[in-house]
């Protein structure tokens, strides 16, 4: 396997595991707040940041080469591109530090994304095979599984907030 | 197409999208008395501005990408695919929980504020440097977020009222008491 998959693989993994560490460290000093709260806190941060601003970065490093490459000046559509994400991530920090049900916005967000992420990453394997165009196959699984751990992840997320919220509306605290 | 056509559909567009939705909302409070008139305007500008707008957006990438993928000696190029993907998804999110009358509802409101003024930034950078034909396009484009952003501020601070202290928003006669 070469160096950049197994980085990816390494780096989707820690993503995965992490989060879930760390909450139940920090439940296990602060006890006011709700675990799920903790839990739910850290995985989107971590998974956030993963996605977001790791294509922020890589796009905003390598925007101006790709750009170039293409023997164009400048190619607003990466600069767009960053834009969205960059409005999907700061929606998400500013959104899930909430105890109402403004909570429930950046994971149904962030679940359409990587939804239609994984269709977008089966349309590009079908094109490799079908095509023959080469965009790299493996990161293209490792994408795949990792956007479907999270996926199923967010989706039980939301599940049980709704749950805690149905009622008044706000997550309970303390005891 | 010439630029100046370009800027006269831009044009009639925007004023679609931004007018249309205060037309659709006022004759629309006057039928239905049940629902705060914040909740029925805000949705129709969100419904326009944001969705219809993101469609828009989308299918314009969509449909050209490959072609500009394919002027610029690429085979293939993904980003063009991921970017109508990210503004679908919002799309999507807002159609979902514009619905709602809790404290979900404002959102979509956040999320299109900072894509307009990152959006700003971007078209004002684009000035700068030069590197579009049409400079009144992108004039059009400026003026319609800033307006964009604006209201969507202006609706934030409203429905922020709006909010019971259970963060529900009030219906019926309550709406028109609070």
């Amino acid at each position: 396997m070469p160096k950049q998959e197994i980085w990816f693989l390494c780096f989707d993994l820690a993503c995965l595991l992490f989060p879930w560490v760390f909450a139940y460290l920090h439940s296990k000093v602060n006890r006011r707040t709700p675990r799920i709260l903790f839990y739910f806190r850290y995985f989107m941060s971590v998974n956030v940041f993963n996605v977001g601003v790791y294509t922020i970065a890589l796009l905003g490093a390598d925007g101006y080469n790709l750009a170039l490459m293409g023997k164009n000046l400048l190619n607003p559509i990466l600069n767009y591109y960053v834009a969205t994400l960059y409005a999907m991530v700061v929606m998400s920090y500013a959104t899930m530090y909430g105890r109402r049900t403004l909570i429930l916005a950046a994971p149904t967000m962030w679940f359409i994304f990587l939804l239609l992420n994984i269709f977008e990453h089966i349309a590009q394997v079908g094109r490799e095979l079908t095509e023959h165009i080469v965009v790299g196959s493996l990161p293209l699984f490792i994408h795949l599984g990792y956007y479907l751990a999270v996926v199923l992840i967010l989706l039980g997320f939301i599940i049980t907030l709704k749950q805690r919220l149905a009622f008044s509306g706000v997550i309970q605290h303390g005891r | 197409m010439g630029v100046s056509e370009m800027f006269k559909i831009v044009l009639i567009l925007a004023s679609i999208l931004y007018f249309l939705p205060w037309i659709c909302a006022f004759i629309h409070s006057h039928i239905n008395h049940q629902l705060p008139p914040i909740i029925i305007y805000y949705r129709y500008f969100v419904f326009f501005n944001l969705i219809v707008m993101g469609l828009l957006l989308m299918l314009s990438v969509f449909t050209t990408g490959h072609d500009v993928a394919h002027l610029m000696n690429w085979h293939f190029n993904p980003i063009f695919e991921y970017y109508g993907i990210s503004v679908l998804s919002m799309v999507l999110m807002t159609l979902i929980i514009m619905w709602s009358c809790r404290h979900i509802i404002v959102a979509p409101l956040i999320l299109w504020s900072v894509f307009l003024l990152i959006d700003n930034a971007l078209h004002i950078q684009q000035l700068i440097e030069k590197t579009l034909p049409d400079v009144y396009v992108v004039y059009e484009h400026l003026t319609y977020n800033f307006l964009v952003f604006v209201t969507l501020i202006g609706f934030g601070v409203a429905l922020k009222k709006r909010f019971t202290d259970t963060g529900v928003i009030r219906h019926g006669r309550e709406a028109y008491t609070a």
